[in-house]
């Protein structure tokens, strides 16, 4: 039987909350919602949730807040969404342990996709060693990427960059955090070595490196892989 | 304030019951019955009703009283009692005094300005003029003011020759001319006598001396060039150039020096040129006649010039004065600010009153006193809360005055008609004498009045700013509102048919896309609201990071998929472009903007391009489409907010182009627009930025790596 995926939504816009139960019912979840940062916490708690869509702007407390006390224990995705649409919040929610962010207004179909890809993520965290996306398959062991069968030629910065995107794949990774990743700390604030890196990649892994369809720029903030 | 109970007392009951007689018998000083009946009769002609008007100002406020403050001590105590007598009764008071050609000694005054500090003190409505003719100057003005009592000091003893002169004392002619207007005269009090003779000498000793000597010297040069003439025309016909010599000093000099040298010249004429000569024996009657017209030829000019010279001295003052304050008016009525204000008020005082002044003044949003607008540099705090206590409570303050007198500055405050414009502040070596420190008086007036007129100028003008933008608001409301009702009204539309009408899946799908699109719609537009609002509040601080250009036009080019469905997208970036540093996500919007308008504007299936490279360490990008274009009148236009041009109706607030325009020029870039020679329309943007053609150096380094791991590998 197939485990049903309980979602916690803490937002107090009635409407929202009611576009979210109606759009994420009929997809198959199971909806829990709260009102307030308070009773989010506390159901997130009792109910175990498998994803939270939070909201930054509650009655009682700030989204932001909510978030880092959710980190202190809870390990599976949460996904901002939110009116406040500046690079600053978005960068800090996500660095903060946001696994995602939407800005109201959003569009359904991309919240069920970012839904999708969030739990998919931290179902398969473990112990798989080949990732298949699209015409794309990288063998994280045998550090071997193929596209349509043919073996990629890349540098071990382009590899572990597509590693690190196909392992995040759905996901905002922001600038900061992906320099941290394949650069280490202190070249957090060199973006324009990612640029290259991902110019480099897009040429080796896109159909039309100038129209990318695989690895997406989110613009001042990061980038994203597949969907 | 009762320095004179009783006798007080007495008068204010003699006022007060004149004051009832006159309200029984109906008839106000000034204003006869027969005048009021015809007022009466010709109720609606404006005389009339003037005359009436004063009628009933006169009878509503009674008594009013006129004190007239002179030069010296007595004058203080005359204004005391006034004062007093002035609240007994409850009549309003007015001090006046009239300049008159009579020159006055320090002492004098100095004594002058306390009076006048005084009457002005204790709350005097204060008239200051000027005229030869006490009286009828005096009576005008109590007229004018409609004055009932005047009261006037008993006059000095005259002296004796003075009173010969005089046809008629002032206090008697005042008596004769006064009419309706009641005349007291106040006796003087004992310390009038002290103050009686001071020596007037000392005062520019130097100069009175010189025309001593330089009279005598004339003496001395006219009878020398008259003794060679002496035998030719007799000494009789020299009595006569002497005589006119005479004449001539008196016209220059002062009766003291004329009369010495009348003296000196009669003596040598009869010594040396009057037989028998070298004696002073008179033998002639006709020669002792002579001799005597020297000396009241020398008495009559000289006190006829010296009364002239006094009068002339006086004018000249006057007109200097005049003239200053002419030329300050004149300029002040020029000045546009306060600042200019200010910078006349400076230049004049240093040119008529040798002072260097500073202003603080008054913050017009708080009423309180604005703090260093411009100070010297050794001005300390202690000093500044002086000027603020001299603008509150309007008195002048500082050295050379009874309140806090030990800085080395004088504070005066500025007085305008309604407000308090601020404080004048100046550093002074010597106190102003008494007519200096009245037309000092006169000048802050000005000035203050100058400030004041600009300060209401000032508030009127923000009123009609107010106005203008209330309507402006308005405007924009309504437009706004529109805007937003639209895509609404589309959005209601559509989700209701779909609620209530079981339609087929095509007209569903229609409808669906119906409320996507108005949403989208209603989306763009609070996009931009908001942007504008960032605009305005000066939030926008782009945030400088490497960009891949591509990346860029990816962008807007994904976020316009829908728009662009019936457009070409043709986007053309050099391959050698480089890595440029701007704020992506302001760029996105400026481009999505316009992108979005050639949408709007463009007909279908025409082409849209978008094009970057790089140029002297510039960015340019431009956007074009095949549109309308712009007619060229309003190309200079179309950046400015919310101007609409467009012959189709298709909404919009006409903020797009203002909102890249404004993200543009946060990149400190610039954006232009013109019409392309086959139709269309053509933006521009320019920017400066840093480019990376290092960071592309790094991809041929990356490939060395590459072919080296691969090597080793």
């Amino acid at each position: 039987m197939k485990n049903v995926d309980t979602i916690l939504t803490i937002d107090d816009e009635i409407q929202i909350r009611r576009l979210l139960e109606i759009t994420l019912s009929a997809c198959g979840y199971k909806i829990v919602t709260a009102f307030t940062g308070k009773e989010g916490l506390l159901l997130a708690a009792s109910h175990q949730p498998s994803l939270i869509i939070l909201d930054l702007g509650l009655p009682d407390m700030d989204g932001m807040n909510v978030l880092k006390k959710l980190r202190e224990w809870f390990h599976k995705p949460v996904i901002i969404l939110s009116v406040r649409n500046s690079e600053e919040d978005i960068i800090y929610a996500l660095d903060n342990g946001a696994n995602d962010y939407l800005t109201k207004p959003f569009r359904t179909g991309e919240l069920l996709a970012r839904i999708r890809a969030s739990l998919r993520l931290s179902h398969v965290k473990n112990g798989i060693s080949v990732f298949q996306v699209a015409d794309l398959s990288v063998d994280m062991t045998n550090h071997i990427a193929k596209k349509k069968d043919e073996i990629l030629n890349l540098t071990p910065t382009e590899f572990v960059l597509l590693s690190l995107f196909i392992k995040n794949q759905g996901c905002v990774l922001t600038h900061q955090y992906i320099l941290k990743e394949i650069r280490g700390y202190g070249y957090a604030e060199q973006t324009q070595y990612l640029r290259v890196f991902v110019a480099q990649l897009r040429k080796k892994i896109e159909d039309n490196p100038a129209k990318p369809a695989l690895l997406i720029t989110e613009s001042g903030i990061g980038y994203r892989f597949g969907i | 304030m009762d320095h004179y109970p009783d006798s007080n007392k007495l008068l204010a009951s003699k006022i007060c019951n004149k004051k009832a007689k006159n309200r029984d018998k109906l008839k106000i000083s000034g204003l006869t019955i027969s005048q009021s009946k015809k007022a009466m009769q010709h109720f609606s002609r404006k005389e009339n009703i003037t005359a009436q008007h004063k009628v009933s100002q006169r009878w509503k406020s009674g008594i009013h009283l006129l004190v007239l403050v002179g030069a010296d001590k007595s004058s203080a105590k005359l204004i005391r009692m006034a004062k007093s007598l002035s609240d007994i009764v409850g009549a309003d008071l007015l001090a006046l005094y009239l300049e008159n050609t009579q020159i006055l000694d320090e002492d004098q005054q100095e004594q002058l300005s306390k009076n006048i500090d005084l009457a002005r003190w204790l709350g005097a409505k204060l008239v200051i003029t000027s005229s030869n003719d006490f009286v009828s100057t005096a009576l005008d003005i109590a007229r004018k003011e409609n004055i009932t009592h005047i009261i006037i000091e008993k006059p000095k003893k005259q002296r004796f020759f003075s009173s010969l002169f005089e046809k008629d004392n002032f206090v008697n002619r005042l008596l004769k001319e006064c009419g309706e207007i009641d005349v007291y005269i106040i006796g003087r009090g004992v310390e009038a006598k002290e103050y009686k003779k001071k020596p007037r000498l000392y005062f520019n000793a130097l100069s009175f001396y010189n025309d001593y000597f330089l009279t005598t010297l004339a003496v001395v040069i006219t009878l020398l060039f008259c003794f060679p003439l002496s035998t030719a025309i007799g000494y009789r016909a020299m009595s006569f150039i002497l005589l006119f010599m005479i004449l001539i000093l008196s016209t220059v000099f002062r009766s003291g020096p004329v009369l010495s040298a009348s003296v000196i010249t009669a003596v040598a004429w009869n010594f040396f040129f009057m037989p028998p000569k070298y004696t002073l024996i008179i033998t002639k009657s006709e020669d002792l006649l002579i001799f005597c017209m020297f000396f009241v030829v020398a008495f009559v000019t000289g006190t006829l010039t010296s009364k002239m010279h006094k009068q002339e001295r006086l004018t000249r003052k006057r007109e200097e004065k005049t003239n200053a304050l002419f030329y300050l008016t004149n300029q002040l009525a020029g000045a546009d600010n306060a600042k200019q204000i200010i910078d006349i008020a400076k230049e004049h005082m240093e040119k008529y009153f040798h002072v260097k002044a500073f202003f603080f003044l008054r913050d017009n949003d708080t009423g309180k006193l604005k703090k260093y607008a411009v100070k010297p540099a050794n001005f300390s705090e202690s000093e500044y809360k002086t000027a603020q206590w001299v603008f509150r409570h309007s008195k002048k303050a500082g050295k050379f005055t009874n309140i806090s007198s030990s800085g080395e500055y004088t504070f005066y405050p500025l007085k305008g008609n309604k407000t308090k414009p601020g404080v004048a502040i100046i550093k002074m070596n010597q106190k102003f004498s008494g007519e200096t420190e009245l037309f000092w008086e006169t000048f802050l007036t000005q000035i203050s009045n100058a400030l004041e007129h600009h300060y209401f100028a000032q508030s009127v003008q923000k009123a009609s700013l107010l106005n203008e933008s209330d309507k402006l608001y308005k405007t924009l409301f309504n437009s706004i509102s529109h805007e937003l009702r639209i895509p609404v009204a589309a959005i209601m539309g559509a989700a209701d048919a779909l609620l209530a009408n079981p339609y087929p899946g095509n007209v569903k799908k229609e409808l669906y896309g119906e409320i996507l699109t108005a949403s989208n719609r209603l989306n763009h537009l609070i996009e931009n609201l908001l942007n504008m609002s960032r605009l305005e509040t000066g939030k926008i601080a782009p945030h400088i990071d490497w960009c891949d250009i591509n990346d860029l036009f990816n962008h807007v080019a994904h976020n316009l998929k829908d728009n662009l469905k019936q457009h070409r997208l043709d986007i053309e970036i050099p391959s050698s472009m480089p890595l440029v540093k701007l704020d992506i996500g302001l760029m996105e919007q400026v481009l999505y903007n316009l992108v979005y308008n050639s949408c709007k504007y463009a007909d279908s299936g025409t082409i849209i391009k978008m094009k970057a490279f790089h140029e002297n360490g510039y960015l340019i990008i431009q956007e074009m489409d095949r549109g309308p274009g712009f007619p060229t009148e309003v190309l200079a236009f179309v950046f400015d907010k919310f101007y609409k041009y467009s012959n189709r109706n298709l909404g919009g607030l006409g903020l797009g182009l203002s909102i890249a325009k404004g993200f543009v020029e946060a990149h400190k870039g610039t954006i232009s627009v013109e019409n392309r020679i086959n139709g269309g329309v053509s933006f521009t943007i320019k920017i400066p930025t840093e480019t990376s053609f290092y960071v592309n150096s790094l991809v041929t380094e990356q490939y060395e790596e590459c072919r080296y791991n691969t090597y080793d590998r």
